[in-house]
């Protein structure tokens, strides 16, 4: 006797299947750019402390605490987040304009650090360092508001 | 507006572009900060007298001088050299009849950042008999500048961490806070020449630094300058060598220590390493050191010197 196996196995028509394997591509595109994220954060998180080190080594006794600290920029703004969410089973959609506008941030945030750490070990002062912070500042702000704005329009195009 | 988007669409454009600018603004701040001289003012001749009674402005013709020494009716200086840990020590003893022949002066008497010259030159220029570098003022955007009796800074140090080293118009010595005072209110109190370094090494006669609470640069051995007084018009200028194989440097402690046995009462450190440059009757007593270990005279912001 024939046994109707309709209810315990989900039947796919043929363009379900191809939606579901474009999201599962998509996905792995994803995790795929995420995790070389990661891996680039960190090896920027190694080279700044690498750095620091060296210059540390020639400069006559001389330190400073942003340039000590310049590796904190790239590994919790960077290694850390991004490795979290390549690790992640579902991780978030990030724009290409608020990922570029974030890594900028980040960027500008560690040239702050090196720029005032030099000068710092130097035994000079200087005020060109608060543009640093400012435009960093206007940079993770942007990407994130841009990110929310991604956010919707990519829920609006789900439903 | 299609195409900018388009441009900034394509793999790596915006981070080769971002990266092009953000290095440009790396090395301009740093040019800007190390290289870039920016003139904010000159000294005229009127600024450098004008707060002294008539005092002789020149040397007498009986003046005697030798290699390590100079004495006229005026001034007398006396300049030995020790050897305290592993270092080469100069230590000129001077001893004046009026405050007016101890003075400082800005290289090429200009006021502004990055305005250099090397200390032989800014000395040689104001006929000193001994000059030695004074606090690289240039090296900074805060910080009082109080030169000769003028003004050319009244922004206070971001840091309130070092003191600053006062020369009353009657040649005695004091050390102020910048947070606490302000630039004219310490013209107004007599104040004619300020050094923003530090730290004060003597105050009352005892060593103000610890030797175990100072770490960084403090506690590097280094090339020192320094300069103490040791009773009314009998001053101190101490230079250290460092940073080669003959010297190896004192650490501020160290350097405290010295001025200690010559008798301080009140010494004060000012800008070293490759900028301790001691000059005595036309030539640079010590062996400065540039970019390292290189026997080179820095050029500095400003000096201190005796001399008419």
């Amino acid at each position: 006797m024939p046994v109707n196996n309709s209810r315990q196995t989900r039947r796919f028509t043929a363009h379900q299947v191809y939606q579901r394997e474009a999201v599962r591509e998509r996905m792995a595109v994803i995790h795929n750019r995420y995790a070389k994220t990661a891996l680039a954060y960190a090896g920027m998180t190694a080279l700044c402390l690498v750095f620091c080190a060296v210059y540390e080594i020639f400069s006559f006794g001389e330190h400073s605490l942003f340039l000590r600290m310049m590796f904190m920029m790239p590994l919790l703004g960077g290694a850390i987040p991004f490795g979290l969410m390549a690790a992640s089973e579902n991780p978030p959609y990030i724009s290409r304009g608020s990922f570029n506008l974030w890594n900028s941030g980040l960027a500008v945030r560690v040239s702050g650090c090196l720029v005032r750490g030099i000068i710092e070990i130097s035994g000079r002062t200087s005020d060109y360092d608060h543009y640093y912070w400012v435009i960093s500042a206007l940079f993770l702000t942007l990407a994130f508001v841009n990110q929310v704005v991604a956010w919707r329009r990519h829920r609006q195009r789900r439903r | 507006m299609s195409k900018l988007t388009a441009f900034f669409r394509k793999p790596f454009a915006y981070a080769a572009v971002f990266c092009t600018l953000l290095t440009a603004a790396n090395g301009y701040v740093l040019l800007k900060t190390f290289m870039i001289p920016t003139v904010e003012g000159y000294v005229t001749q009127s600024q450098n007298t004008s707060y002294y009674e008539e005092v002789a402005s020149e040397a007498p013709e009986n003046a005697e001088s030798t290699e390590t020494s100079y004495s006229d009716e005026n001034i007398q200086i006396s300049i030995s050299t020790v050897r305290y840990n592993d270092t080469d020590v100069y230590i000129a003893d001077v001893k004046v009849s009026s405050a007016a022949y101890l003075k400082t002066a800005l290289a090429n008497d200009t006021f502004g950042r990055n305005v250099t010259q090397k200390t032989s030159g800014i000395a040689s220029a104001h006929n000193a008999i001994l000059a030695v570098n004074g606090d690289y003022y240039g090296a900074n955007s805060q910080g009082y500048v109080i030169k000769n009796g003028v003004i050319y800074r009244d922004t206070a140090r971001r840091s309130t961490a070092y003191d600053d080293l006062v020369i009353y118009r009657d040649g005695s010595f004091g050390i102020i806070n910048e947070s606490e005072v302000t630039a004219q209110e310490l013209l107004d109190n007599g104040v004619v020449n300020l050094f923003a370094f530090g730290p004060a090494l003597i105050q009352n006669g005892h060593i103000a630094i610890s030797q175990n609470d100072e770490v960084g640069r403090a506690m590097a051995n280094n090339p020192r300058t320094a300069i103490g007084i040791i009773d009314e018009l009998h001053y101190v200028f101490v230079v250290s060598d460092g940073r080669t194989n003959e010297s190896q440097g004192l650490s501020l402690y160290e350097l405290a220590q010295v001025l200690q046995q010559y008798g301080c009462q009140t010494a004060y450190n000012l800008d070293g390493g490759g900028s301790s440059t001691m000059y005595f009757n036309g030539q640079v007593v010590n062996h400065p050191t540039t970019n390292g270990n290189r026997i080179s005279e820095r050029s500095v912001s400003d000096i201190v010197y005796i001399g008419y």
